[in-house]
């Protein structure tokens, strides 16, 4: 079969991303302009702002992108965008970038979704086996979620409250830690010892999660210590707190291994990039006997690369997009 | 390299407006309007933008490589909706090696006025836009009325009111912009926001 070169775009928060992605598994290019610094000042991403960097850089993005590559944008078979969900705004610049460029050179546009993107991270350099457990860890999404092919999603389970991703960002607000609070607490995380008794969530057989009662007990905690006068040891509060959480996830995890008798799992989303995570799921796939993939690093987080591979069972099914495409801040596909 | 790809000497200029619930599409033929798409009070910028390119294209048997000049109104107005009009003329400049032009929304409105010092406004949600001009020369200093304040500035200043746009005249206007590195169009914002506010507070 021919080779299938698609052009991808990734704007649905503080990266600006374009790559080139053949056959839905091999990065020829990718290119990712980031906004962290900029949000850094402000302690979080501020939408306005993304806007309007990504406006700013859409086109020196993909200016920097075909440097990396001989192809031109005319050898390749498609565009695919992010166009949900997100920040609107954000979106909406990537989406009609992506517009354009089919326009001009005649491609079919697709539409991924952002959650797929980062399922589909997983099968670049790799093939994803079915059927498969995919915990999905971001900054919106905590999920487990069963595949028996492509874009065949059945959720196990869902956060009750909020993802995984948003309470690292609220624990580290509330300890003080700046932004990125995510990453900066799993560095301080790893220098501690989970000293601090913090409840356990969701003790049931569901394969739900819950995290706002953790955040909730950390902040009494802080408030507390405060009052009393006492110093917290930070080191160890994050590193009890993401042994909580973790415990939580690989719980979960473990029943539906064991339940289910699936051999192959995924971690998908931002927050796969988090190593204590990662190790923790890997030590409970080993005891069930299941093979664990994660995306390499640079495919955890944002990017257009994964938007490529996501979209290529879409290009193959030709579900194609017209030119009144609209992003979605919400739009969900499990 | 820049190059012009109209039809032998013919040149085709397409003018994209998006700056608050419009969206105006312009066709010029050697800078004579020959076809117009015009939305008014929309909220759908985004679904329409681009199938009204099309549209305006298809009409008139044309493709983007029998354009040889773009024209992008780049605020001030709406910001998303600025965004949209900037983001598909500048990429479409950048593809096609299209010569590309901005001008803001108040020089549109101003086209049309022919005192020598004047006035004119954009109506946004929360107040006004004015453009002070001078000898036909637009102040560079937007200024951004909020509501409250908008019946003294209008009672205590001579504001022009622009119906319709004339847009044969506007190319007047067009004709003596500076063509720009697409990179480099981007939107107007006049209006500051929140976060630069309360940064600046907290300074």
């Amino acid at each position: 079969m021919k080779d299938v070169y698609i052009l991808a775009i990734e704007s649905s928060c503080d990266e600006t991303s374009v790559a080139i992605v053949k056959n839905g598994n091999e990065v020829v290019a990718l290119e990712i302009m980031t906004q962290i610094d900029t949000h850094s000042l402000y302690g979080g991403v501020v939408p306005e702002i993304a806007s309007r960097m990504h406006t700013e850089a859409v086109t020196i993005c993909l200016e920097q992108l075909l440097k990396k590559t001989d192809l031109k944008i005319a050898d390749l078979d498609a565009v695919a965008v992010t166009y949900a969900p997100g920040l609107l705004g954000s979106l909406l610049v990537g989406v009609e970038f992506a517009k354009t460029i089919a326009l001009v050179y005649n491609l079919p546009l697709i539409k991924v979704n952002h959650m797929a993107g980062h399922i589909y991270a997983n099968n670049i350099n790799h093939k994803l086996a079915f059927p498969l457990l995919a915990v999905v860890i971001s900054g919106g999404h905590t999920n487990l979620v069963k595949m028996t092919g492509d874009y065949e999603f059945e959720v196990l389970g869902s956060t009750l409250d909020d993802a995984i991703g948003e309470a690292y960002d609220k624990v580290a607000r509330i300890m003080g830690i700046p932004y990125p609070g995510g990453p900066n607490v799993e560095k301080l995380a790893a220098t501690g010892n989970p000293s601090y008794e913090l409840p356990i969530p969701v003790k049931d057989d569901s394969y739900n999660f819950s995290f706002s009662g953790l955040k909730s007990a950390i902040s009494n905690l802080v408030n507390n210590e405060k009052m009393r006068g006492n110093e917290i040891n930070k080191a160890d509060l994050a590193c009890s707190f993401q042994t909580t959480a973790t415990d939580l996830l690989t719980r979960k995890l473990s029943l539906a291994l064991k339940n289910t008798n699936i051999k192959n799992v995924i971690i998908a989303g931002g927050v796969s990039a988090n190593k204590y995570i990662r190790s923790e799921i890997q030590k409970a796939c080993d005891k069930y006997e299941a093979n664990l993939h994660v995306p390499e690093f640079i495919y955890c987080t944002d990017n257009a690369a994964m938007i490529g591979a996501a979209a290529y069972p879409l290009y193959l099914k030709k579900e194609f997009a017209d030119y009144n495409l609209n992003a979605s801040a919400s739009d969900e596909i499990f | 390299m820049l190059k012009y790809m109209g039809r032998g000497d013919i040149m085709y200029s397409l003018f994209i407006d998006t700056h608050y619930l419009n969206l105006v599409i312009v066709l010029y033929k050697d800078g004579v309007v020959v076809d117009k798409n015009e939305l008014i009070n929309i909220r759908n910028q985004s679904e329409v933008l681009v199938p009204s390119i099309v549209a305006i294209l298809d009409n008139n048997h044309l493709t983007i490589d029998n354009l040889g000049e773009l024209i992008v109104v780049n605020g001030p107005g709406s910001f998303t909706g600025v965004r949209l009009g900037v983001t598909v003329a500048k990429t479409m400049a950048y593809l096609k090696n299209i010569p590309i032009k901005a001008i803001s929304s108040l020089q549109v409105l101003a086209s049309n006025v022919d005192n020598d010092q004047f006035q004119v406004s954009i109506p946004e949600n929360n107040g006004m836009f004015i453009g002070k001009f001078n000898n036909d020369f637009l102040n560079p200093q937007y200024i951004y009325i909020k509501k409250e304040d908008m019946d003294t500035y209008v009672t205590n200043n001579n504001i022009t009111i622009v119906e319709d746009i004339d847009y044969n005249k506007l190319y007047k206007k067009i004709s003596i912009l500076p063509i720009i590195n697409p990179h480099l169009v981007n939107p107007l914002y006049i209006k500051t926001i929140e976060v630069h506010n309360d940064k600046k507070s907290a300074n």
